[in-house]
Formats: C-alpha cells, structure tokens, sequence
C-alpha cells in the first residue's frame, strides 16, 4: 500500500529543497553585529544632547527597520515567495505609517501629561 | 470516464502551490500576521506618543549610561533585555535550520532545531517574567504611572505572542516526534516558522524603542 498521498508527492517537493543555509549564517551574524552597534549608540546617547539625541533616535530606528526587513525577506522567505505576499506584508507598515507619525507630530505640538 | 480536476486530484496544498506559488496556508498565515502588526502598530503608537509628552525630567540617564524613566521610576535593563533579545534573534536562526533540516528529509534535524527554538522561546520568557519581578519589586507599577501601564501593555502583548508561539512550536514539534513531516511535506513547520520570526521581528522594533532610546 502506497503511504503517500497526493499532497506529498515526492516529485513535487523532492527537487524543491535549495540550500539557504550560507545565506541564513549570513542574516544571523548580520543580526547579531547589527544589535550590537545599536547597544553602542545607544550607551553614547544622552537625552541631554538634543539634536545629536535625536540623530541617535534616527539611526537606532533605521538600523532596526534593516534587522526587521532582513528577517522578513531571509527568515520568512519574502526574497524567494511571490511578490503577492510582500505586498500583503508592507501594507501593515503603509497603514500604520501615518498613525505613528501622527503620534510623533501629536506628541511634540499637543498637550503634556506631565 | 469523466476527467479530475486539477484541484481534486493535487490536494488544496499542491493545486495552490502550483497555482499561486505559495499554499493556503501560507496566505492565510500572512493574512493574519498583517492583521496581527496593526495591534503592535497601535500599541508602538500609544507609546511614542507617551515618550514625546513626557517632560524632560522624566527621561534621564540613568546608571550604566542608559536614558530611562526619571522621576522616581525605575530604570529599565537593557543589558538583561539585550541578552533576551540575542536569545530570540537566535531562536529564529535555530527555527531556519530546522526548516533546512527537514527540507532534506531529515526528522531528527527537526526536532533537535526545533527544540532548540522551543528551548529559547521559553527561556526568552522566563527572562521577560524575571525582568518584570524584579521592577515591579522596584515600583514599576502598572497603577502608578501612565509610563508603567504603557509599558507593560506593549511587552506583555508581545510576551503573550512567544508564549503562543513556544505552544503552537510544542505542538509541532509532538507531530514531528510522530514522524508526520517529510522532506516533501511539512507545510505546517514554515507557517509556525513564520510566525516565530514575526514575533523575532516584532521584538527588534519593540526592543528598540522601548529599551536603546
């Protein structure tokens, strides 16, 4: 009795396997040299340094969107899917863009809780 | 002799794969993922709207060189938290390598990689529930300040998702001990691979607001 049934048959996925794995060590290493230059900036970040603060802020926040956007596009294989399922994936960040900077605009012209 | 229809005779699996190039699954996993980002989008909202209102005394440097709150709250840990942080960043990369091994056909790579990431997973939260101890013990109190709550909102939401996340792994990885995936079948481990490396993607966005400025 054949164990398979249709839905693994070895001819469909069996010649699908590419090795990813030199790029996965890639990304990993990346990650980890990029949170460590983010702990970097941020112990030499003084709130007390205004403008420089906030290129601090700047760049801690780019170098954060590169380590979400490498682990989307490697480790959730954006890079290798269908251009479909990236559009799906950005349009959280089209959405809710306006709505943080928003908040951000909000934040430095309305009312202090303090 | 009537003729089969490609979706009878491929399975849903396959006649998407072959169709769209991704399966249902998949789609319906992405589907939920970006419905999913809208709640940490709000939440990340509510917070830096609540940073940029605070007044400057109540964001300082505190001890180790780290800003954090003033007046009278707590400093956070960034240092515990970057270690927390390490531990997901690597869990993700274990979750990829068990998604490899089983691309190869190979069973015990699975459930070797995939324990692994059950093993970081839940050690990223053992570590998340010593951290919050530890400040409430110091006055982090969610009734005490709008800076506590808001804080508390946004990493325990993200918490709930690695808790979710280590059961639906724990629940893939018993399958797995069953001998249920093939190199040819095993859908179901890149979905909750997905969803482990969105809430690994979370976390480096969370991590960086709250804890690095």
């Amino acid at each position: 009795m054949n164990a398979l049934s249709a839905h693994d048959d070895p001819d469909d996925a069996g010649a699908a396997y590419h090795n990813h794995m030199p790029v996965y060590w890639r990304i990993f290493i990346s990650l980890a040299v990029l949170t460590g230059i983010e702990f970097g900036i941020s112990l030499s970040m003084d709130p007390a340094q205004g403008t420089l603060y906030m290129l601090g802020i700047v760049v801690l926040v780019l170098l954060a969107a590169v380590k979400a956007a490498l682990v989307a596009r490697v480790f959730m294989h954006l890079k290798y899917d269908p251009k479909i399922l990236s559009l799906l994936c950005v349009l959280p960040v089209i959405l809710g863009s306006p709505l943080v900077l928003f908040c951000i605009w909000d934040g430095i012209n309305g009312p202090s809780f303090g | 002799m009537s003729s089969v229809a490609p979706y009878d005779a491929l399975g849903q699996e396959q006649y998407g794969l072959k169709t769209f190039g991704f399966t249902p699954g998949k789609f319906g996993m992405w589907l939920f993922l970006a419905s999913d980002a809208m709640g940490f989008v709000g939440l990340i909202g509510a917070y830096i709207i609540l940073r940029a209102t605070l007044p400057g005394e109540l964001w300082v440097p505190t001890e180790g060189g780290w800003a954090g709150p003033g007046g009278g709250l707590p400093p956070l840990a960034p240092v515990l938290t970057g270690i927390n942080t390490f531990i997901l960043i690597v869990s993700s990369f274990t979750m990829v390598r068990g998604l490899d091994a089983i691309s190869r056909g190979s069973q015990s790579g699975l459930k070797l990689w995939l324990g692994l990431t059950i093993l970081g997973g839940a050690t990223f939260l053992g570590i998340q529930v010593y951290e919050y101890q530890h400040l409430m013990h110091a006055g982090l109190n969610m009734n005490q300040h709008l800076y506590a709550a808001t804080f508390y909102v946004c990493t325990a939401f993200h918490g709930m998702h690695v808790l979710t996340g280590v059961i639906y792994m724990s629940c893939i990885w018993i399958a797995a001990a069953r001998g249920k995936y093939t190199a040819a079948s095993h859908s179901p481990v890149e979905l909750v691979g997905i969803f482990w490396h969105f809430v690994d993607l979370v976390w480096i966005i969370l991590f960086t607001i709250i804890y690095l400025f």
